[in-house]
C-alpha cells in the first residue's frame, strides 16, 4: 500500500500539478467544478492463476486437488469513479471471477490410492464464483484522445465454493466409501489488484464521453484455508484429518472495458 | 454535473426496467396423469462390478442384491396417451415394505424383518437406508416411463450389506403394501457363498 501511494504521488508530481493552485486554496465551487463522474459500465476479460511453489508437498493428494484450479471469466460491472481534474480518481466497482476446478488430477490420485474401489466423480469439472466489491485509486495521464492509467484496487469478496464429494464403490462387494473434502476459510476474502489500463475516448454530441480500453492486471488473493478430509465407510465412523494451507493465489488477467464519462 | 447525472438516469431508465419485466414468471400449470405398479417379481443379482447385474442361483455373499422387476401401467387409453404432455405420478402410495427370510438369518428369526440389513440402490452413487420417513418405499416401487408407453418395466435393487455368517441357501421374501390395499409380493432363493 505504501509503495503504491509513493508511486501515485510520483506520477502526480511529474505531471506538473505543482504549478496548479493548492486544493486547500481553491474556492469550494471551483474545486467541485474540477470533479467528474465516470461510470465503469463493464469490464470483461479472462484470468489465470499461477500454480506457485506453495502447492508442492501438500499431503493427502491436495497438491493434485489444487493443481486443477483456474479462473476463466473475470468481470467488473457498475463501477463509479470520481475524477479530480481528469487525473486522480477514487472509485469502486462490483467484480466477479468465474473459477473452474478440474479435479481429474485428484481423481487420478484417489484411483491409485484406493485401487480396490471404483472411483466415480460427477465433479470432475465444476465452477464456482468469487464476487465482491473493489475500491480503487488511480492516476490518469492523457495523450490527446488516448490515456494511460495505472490503478490499484483493493477487493473484498465472497467465495462460494461447494465441498468436494466422492462416492466410491468397493470392487467385488456391496460396500462403499464416501469421501468429502471441505475448505473452511474466512467469509470475506481480500485481494490486491495492480492494473495498467490504456483507452481511447470517443466524443459524442450528448454530454457523455465513451472510453473503450484494454487493461492488464496482476492480483493476489491470499487465503488461509483449513481443509478437512473425511472418509466414511458404510457402518463405520468417519475418519477425519485436517490440514492448514496458506496460499497467495497470484493471477494475471486481461480485460476489455467500457466507461462513460458524464459531462464535457 | 447534476444535470448530466439526471439526464443519464432518464435516458437509461429502460435499461434497468427491462430485466425487471423479464423476471416475471409466466409458468403454466401442467397436467397430471396417473399410473399404477401392477406386478413385481424377484430375481437374484450380483453387485460385484460397478452396477448390479442379474445372476443365477449362486451369488458371492458380499455382493448379493435382490432385483425387483416392476411392471407399471398408465391409467389412460391409447388415444389419450398419444395427446398427453403432462407429468405422470403413481396413483398409490407404498405404505409398507417388508423383507424377510424363510430361515434364521444372522440371528434374526425367520419371517422377521430384515429391512435393516439392506440398502436401496437409488443411483450410480447413492445407496439409501430403508427408512420409511424419507418416502423411500415410493421410490423403490415407482419409476417414470422413459418413452410414451402404456406399460413399462423397471428394476430396483436391494443390496445385502450384512452377508450371512453361515454360507448356504436362503429364500428371501419381499412384499410391498399399497395405499389401495393391494400387496405385491414375491420370493427368490439363492445360494450365498464366501
Amino acid at each position: 500500500m505504501r509503495v503504491l501511494l509513493i508511486f501515485l504521488l510520483a506520477l502526480v508530481s511529474f505531471d506538473g500539478l505543482a504549478n496548479e493552485p493548492l486544493k486547500d486554496s481553491l474556492p469550494p465551487k471551483r474545486f467541485i467544478k474540477q470533479l467528474r463522474f465516470h461510470i465503469n459500465w463493464m469490464e470483461i476479460g479472462a484470468a489465470t492463476y499461477f500454480k506457485g511453489k506453495s502447492l508442492s508437498g501438500l499431503e493427502n493428494g491436495l497438491s493434485a486437488y489444487y493443481s486443477g484450479t483456474r479462473t476463466n471469466g473475470h468481470y467488473g460491472l457498475f463501477g463509479l469513479s470520481i475524477y479530480y481534474k481528469e487525473k486522480i480518481s477514487l472509485g469502486f466497482i462490483c467484480f466477479s471471477r468465474q473459477n473452474t476446478s478440474n479435479n481429474q488430477n485428484y481423481v487420478d490420485y484417489l484411483t491409485n490410492r484406493y485401487s480396490n474401489y471404483y472411483v466415480q466423480s460427477s465433479q470432475e469439472d465444476y465452477s464456482y464464483e468469487t464476487t465482491g466489491l473493489a475500491f480503487s485509486a488511480s492516476y490518469r495521464k492523457a495523450f490527446r484522445y488516448f490515456y494511460l492509467e495505472p490503478k490499484f484496487r483493493f477487493g473484498l469478496s465472497n467465495l462460494s465454493k461447494d465441498h468436494f464429494y466422492l462416492w466410491m464403490k468397493e470392487r467385488g462387494s456391496n460396500q462403499y466409501m464416501e469421501l468429502e473434502l471441505n475448505e473452511n476459510h474466512k467469509t470475506l476474502l481480500k485481494s490486491y489488484h495492480f492494473i495498467l489500463a490504456i483507452a481511447h475516448q470517443f466524443k459524442t454530441r450528448a454530454p457523455i464521453k465513451w472510453e473503450l480500453g484494454l487493461q492488464s492486471e496482476f492480483f493476489i488473493a491470499p487465503t488461509k484455508t483449513s481443509v478437512t478430509l473425511s472418509e466414511k465407510r458404510y457402518g463405520a465412523d468417519a475418519v477425519v484429518s485436517t490440514q492448514n494451507i496458506s496460499r497467495l493465489n497470484p493471477a494475471l488477467a486481461f480485460s476489455v472495458f467500457l466507461n462513460w464519462k458524464l459531462g464535457r | 454535473m447534476l444535470n448530466h447525472s439526471k439526464k443519464f438516469l432518464r435516458t437509461n431508465f429502460l435499461i434497468f426496467l427491462v430485466p425487471l419485466l423479464c423476471a416475471v414468471d409466466c409458468k403454466k400449470k401442467e397436467d397430471v396423469a396417473y399410473y399404477e405398479t401392477v406386478s413385481m417379481n424377484l430375481l437374484n443379482a450380483s453387485n460385484s462390478g460397478l452396477a448390479p447385474v442379474t445372476a443365477g442361483s449362486s451369488v458371492y455373499k458380499h455382493a448379493y442384491a435382490i432385483q425387483l422387476n416392476l411392471l407399471m401401467k398408465a391409467q389412460m387409453d391409447s388415444a389419450s396417451n398419444s395427446e398427453f404432455r403432462g407429468n405422470f405420478i403413481n396413483e398409490d402410495q407404498v405404505t409398507d415394505l417388508l423383507i424377510t427370510s424363510s430361515s434364521d438369518f444372522n440371528g434374526i428369526p425367520a419371517n422377521q424383518s430384515l429391512n435393516n440389513l439392506f440398502l436401496f440402490r437409488e443411483g450410480e452413487s447413492k445407496y439409501s437406508e430403508l427408512d420409511p420417513t424419507t418416502g423411500i418405499y415410493n421410490r423403490i416401487f415407482s419409476r417414470e416411463r422413459s418413452d410414451r408407453e402404456i406399460e413399462w418395466n423397471a428394476e430396483s435393487y436391494l443390496l445385502l450389506m450384512h452377508p450371512p455368517q453361515i454360507d448356504g441357501t436362503y429364500t428371501f421374501y419381499v412384499s410391498g403394501t399399497f395405499s389401495d390395499g393391494r400387496i405385491l409380493s414375491d420370493s427368490t432363493t439363492v445360494n450365498l457363498y464366501e
